[in-house]
């Protein structure tokens, strides 16, 4: 009978060897993940990581900014001779602009210092997004240089409309990474803006669906419709209260259940983020 | 480590970022190409199991850092996906359009059963949806169409910048 010698099979199988190794650590480095001894090494990884993508992200709009600006050239000449013209009308009326310049300087200041007693809303940019496709998250131009800590609240403004986001999952030198609410890892505390009933809603990671919200009591059914606004209730202290969140437009009720569910429509189109602020909290960085 | 190999791994990096970046914002659609498997694959048909499987751990990892999921799970499905992407290496020919088209549909089915699978294993909440949706589909078709690109200015980086240039082994 040939005897197996463990020497041998790995000399006769090296590829095998190295892919059970990969695996290994691999399966190791997932399990580890969780615990706060790789905190380090990934806060480095993402500030590389995201140093990067921000270079990139420069490039791309200097290169688009530079071929829309030839393209915009010939209709900017046409335009320039009109207001050469209009200039001309504009001398009369030199000392108004004057006056309105001073008054313009007067209230930016006014708005700065306003700016600097609430400064909770600072404006970031997205510069890019999960090349994977499989959890929609998104990293921000802001980092730990500007402020940004670790669960701080993500929300944008679209249209007349502003909505929660995410939160901040973790913060390199000048970019941080954003774990969005469309992510089912995600829950969020919240209730009816009407009616006020809580429950908990969470993504189902997939940005051109529905959101879930769960947990919500059956008295809440004769009072809830479609439509209806829901709101962040500030209950698990990651994000402040009242920011909206999304929007009623489907009701389930099972008999053998307890709660109800409902499936909402996101303020936010999260196809569409170019620009998103994040809001200073101080709770949000005590929060596990 | 071959100096082809290192040049590999700076081409998936720059690819990588590439599509966090600039890609995703030409495909506003919340899907876009993995244009970095179609490359994996390359490489795998190219060199075999064993550059493949390493290339693909690294670039786990840092698709672990870039998107923020907990750290080896990429590295475990790529590396896996750069072993079976090596078993192609000298087992058939093919020619430039076909053979990309469909194995890089089939890479993508792979990757959205493997991170399911992954995310299974280690209880990663993640919701089937994500894997389930419109979007793989479109994700797929994309990553198709575009892999016979790709295939193509791999060999022509091959050709250009690495000096043991054996030649490209497809049709």
């Amino acid at each position: 009978m040939k005897r197996f010698y463990l020497s041998e099979w790995i000399k006769t199988n090296t590829q095998l060897v190295t892919l059970i190794l990969l695996l290994l650590t691999s399966s190791v480095s997932i399990y580890l993940s969780g615990s706060s001894s790789l905190s380090s090494p990934v806060q480095i990884g993402v500030s590389v990581v995201g140093f990067v993508q921000e270079i990139f992200d420069g490039i791309f709009r200097g290169i688009n900014g530079f071929v829309n600006s030839i393209g915009e050239l010939s209709a900017l000449r046409e335009k320039y001779q009109q207001l050469l013209e209009k200039n001309r009308d504009y001398q009369g009326i030199e000392r108004i602009l004057a006056d309105l310049r001073a008054e313009n300087q007067r209230l930016k200041e006014q708005l700065q210092f306003k700016e600097s007693v609430n400064s909770q809303f600072v404006s970031a940019r997205v510069i890019a997004k999960d090349p994977t496709n499989i959890t929609h998250n998104f990293m921000i131009n802001r980092g730990h240089l500007h402020g940004v800590r670790k669960n701080d609240a993500i929300i944008a403004f679209q249209g007349n409309d502003y909505g929660l986001v995410g939160r901040v999952i973790e913060v390199g030198f000048t970019t941080s990474q954003v774990q969005s609410i469309i992510n089912p890892a995600n829950y969020v505390a919240s209730r009816f803006q009407k009616s006020r009933f809580e429950g908990l809603v969470s993504g189902r990671g997939n940005d051109r669906e529905t959101l879930r919200m769960q947990f919500v009591r059956k008295q809440a059914l004769d009072e809830v419709q479609p439509g209806d606004l829901v709101i962040t209730s500030g209950l698990n202290s990651l994000y402040p209260r009242d920011l909206p969140i999304g929007r009623v437009v489907q009701v389930y009720n099972k008999a053998y259940e307890t709660t109800i569910e409902l499936d909402l429509k996101p303020v936010v189109d999260f196809s569409k983020l170019e620009y998103v602020f994040w809001i200073q909290s101080e709770e949000a960085s005590t929060a596990p | 480590m071959k100096l082809r190999y290192f040049v590999y791994f700076i081409v998936i990096v720059l690819l990588l970022t590439i599509q966090a970046t600039w890609v995703a914002q030409v495909f506003q659609w919340g899907s876009q190409p993995s244009l970095y498997l179609v490359f994996l694959l390359w490489i795998g048909y190219q060199e075999g199991k064993q550059p493949a499987q390493i290339l693909g751990f690294l670039s786990g990892i840092v698709i672990d850092l870039l998107i923020g999921i907990p750290l080896g799970v990429s590295s475990f499905v790529l590396a896996l996906f750069g072993y079976f992407a090596g078993i192609a290496k000298g087992r058939f020919f093919y020619d430039s359009i076909f053979y990309p088209i469909v194995i890089s549909a089939l890479a993508v089915l792979y990757k959205q059963m493997m991170y399911m699978l992954v995310f299974g294993m280690f209880q990663i909440k993640m919701s089937a949806s994500t894997f389930f949706s419109g979007h793989w589909v479109l994700e797929l078709s994309l990553t198709s169409i575009l892999s016979p690109i790709v295939f193509s200015l791999a060999s022509l980086v091959k050709s250009r910048f690495v000096r043991s240039y054996g030649g490209f082994t497809g049709g």
